[in-house]
């Protein structure tokens, strides 16, 4: 299968390099050792969204990243 | 720690360097569009070895380097010397939720290019004054800009945004139907560039694939890859 055709034409299309990024880290993700974690993101109101992110995989990577998606990374 | 091992549990195919064959180095969960090509390259990267390698089958033989579907089983990666598991480096990634004015210009420069999930090619018929059910992706996590950074991954960008940065450049988006973005950024499928059809590895949608499929040509285009 092929990506959007029209986006493949278009002159502001994604970058080669950034998806070749993209596909090494899947295959990392999906295929080294155990793997990697895979995160739930539906966290309705009211429910214990840092409860259940601690609880969970790899909880201070997911904090942070939680944390410098919405404050924004480059702030230092 | 249950889902940490979750992808590792639907797996049905395992490797194994063929000098230890107990071992498990890793695996993947078979989906009906991965062939022995593909598993030929995704075990170049996540293993290292001296010099090439070839891969052995259960039943002894070596396995093809063909376009032929791959089969459920533990192989064995034959090498002059012992290989190695790569430690590639793996940042920690959940389904991005993009707020905050850097991401809007990038937001909007997504919808502006593609109008329609580049996956599904399902188009907004609402555009442009509503967008429900559509969301801009970052192909390289933004919360990861401290990364990207230092590894200057700037310079794959042409098309700087005037607010934003170049992590927030249209060429680093794709416009993806809501049901997708989650899938993509917790890499479930991916997009090769450098291979032109889909492959499917751990995310079993028969819709989708056939979908893909039948917009397949045997061009030097891109691929994606579902896992």
């Amino acid at each position: 299968m092929t990506l959007d055709r029209q986006l493949l034409c278009h002159p502001e299309r994604p970058a080669d390099e950034l998806l070749r990024w993209h596909f090494r880290q899947a295959v990392l993700a999906n295929m080294r050792g155990s793997g990697e974690p895979a995160f739930e993101s539906d966290f309705p109101p009211g429910s214990d969204m840092v409860g259940e992110i601690m609880a969970g995989p790899k909880a201070a990577e997911r904090i942070e990243f939680e944390l410098f998606q919405r404050l924004g990374p480059g702030s230092s | 720690m249950s889902s940490a091992s979750g992808r590792a549990l639907l797996r049905d195919v395992f490797f194994s360097d063929f000098r230890d064959p107990a071992t498990i180095l890793g695996g993947l969960v078979l989906t009906s569009s991965v062939t022995k090509a593909d598993f030929h390259q995704m075990i170049g990267i996540v293993l290292i070895t001296n010099g090439p390698f070839s891969i052995q089958t259960e039943n002894g033989d070596e396995l093809d380097n063909n376009l032929e579907p791959l089969e459920r089983g533990h192989y064995l990666v034959v090498a002059d010397d012992p290989v190695v598991v790569t430690d590639e480096i793996y940042l920690t990634r959940a389904m991005s939720i993009t707020t905050g004015t850097r991401v809007k210009s990038f937001r909007d420069a997504v919808r502006a290019r593609d109008g329609r999930c580049v996956v599904t090619k399902v188009v907004n018929p609402l555009a442009p004054n509503f967008w429900l059910s559509f969301e801009a992706a970052h192909i390289f996590p933004f919360a990861h800009e401290v990364y990207w950074n230092a590894q200057n991954y700037g310079r794959w960008i042409t098309l700087v945004p005037e607010r934003g940065g170049a992590i927030n450049s249209v060429q680093n988006g794709l416009l993806l139907s809501s049901n997708l973005h989650g899938l993509f950024d917790n890499y479930f499928f991916s997009i090769n560039p450098d291979v032109s059809w889909f492959l499917s590895l751990s995310y079993h949608n028969t819709q989708l694939t056939s979908q893909l499929r039948r917009d397949t040509r045997p061009s030097a285009s891109n691929r994606i890859f579902s896992t």
